[in-house]
């Protein structure tokens, strides 16, 4: 099973930002307090539907249809997505 | 099949719903015809003896005008990327369920137990029970198809705003009544102007 990233803190909700990182060739590990991307503090499934605007080229009509949802309901995925990216950047 | 029955916007296409939406308008326009029900109002549905093939058209096409276009300007203050289109096959496809209605006045049966009823009343005679059982049956039915109606109805109109919260409902709620109010003016005053 692939682990998922956590971005909200377990105990107060707040969000998770990264403290360490590591080169997995040499293991390295670098430390420091370096916040989250914004598509990262999405959740998977936004992260899905992000991945799939890109590889549709932006056509919301192709989603819909590989995805089995009508247009709108799409569309409202995407503006939602936009809302929170939208509050994320204005917490930040 | 839930999906089909109450959210059929999430799912298809409006291509799809806007044929099968048209489709169930041109039979539901036939059907009122043939068993003389006025659908004079977007929640409106009564029988008569007789109806004549102007009326159900013009019924059926202000009930889907009024309210698609109220629903739209509503949609509009919600969220400006609202289409006319999904607003238009919401209406189309939350009628569906208005048209089985008119099976109740099958051989003018319903008008006739409404008209049993209203002159018991007016001359104090004693009411059948088959004109009862009639009544009541018709109401059951009538609540439970208004409700499924009203349940395609929120929900497609939810889609196609993106609505939320209060605010979302309180416009429907305030769209349909406004919708009810216009559609049977609209219809009154078409009547008289084409002497109907």
């Amino acid at each position: 099973m692939k682990p998922k990233l956590p971005v909200t803190c377990p105990s107060c909700q707040s969000s998770l930002s990264v403290s360490q990182l590591t080169c997995n060739t040499c293991q390295t590990g670098v430390s420091g307090n370096y916040e989250l991307p914004f598509l990262l503090q999405l959740t998977p499934d936004e992260q899905q539907f992000v991945f799939q605007f890109v590889m549709t080229s932006g056509s919301l009509k192709e989603m819909a249809s590989q995805m089995g949802n009508s247009y709108p309901t799409v569309r409202n995925k995407l503006d939602d997505i936009i809302s929170k990216i939208n509050e994320l950047q204005q917490k930040s | 099949m839930k999906t089909l029955l109450l959210k059929p916007f999430e799912r298809y296409s409006e291509t799809l719903l806007l044929l099968v939406g048209l489709l169930a308008f041109a039979v539901g326009t036939v059907l009122s015809k043939l068993f003389n029900t006025h659908f004079d109002g977007v929640l409106d549905a009564h029988f008569s003896n007789t109806i004549s093939w102007t009326e159900t058209i013009l019924n059926n096409t202000v009930n889907v005008v009024c309210l698609t276009v109220i629903l739209f300007l509503v949609g509009k203050i919600i969220n400006h990327k609202t289409r006319l289109v999904d607003l238009l096959t919401t209406v189309l496809i939350a009628r569906i369920p208005f048209y089985p209605l008119v099976f109740c006045n099958v051989g003018n049966k319903a008008f006739k137990s409404g008209d049993e009823l209203v002159q018991s009343a007016q001359h104090h005679t004693q009411v059948s029970t088959s004109a009862i059982v009639m009544l009541v049956i018709m109401v059951l039915i009538i609540l439970a198809l208004i409700v499924w109606s009203v349940s395609l109805l929120y929900n497609g109109y939810k889609t196609a705003v993106n609505g939320k919260g209060m605010k979302a409902i309180v416009l429907f709620i305030a769209a349909i009544i406004v919708a009810e109010i216009s559609s049977k003016v609209v219809i009154v005053s078409l009547s008289n102007t084409l002497k109907l």
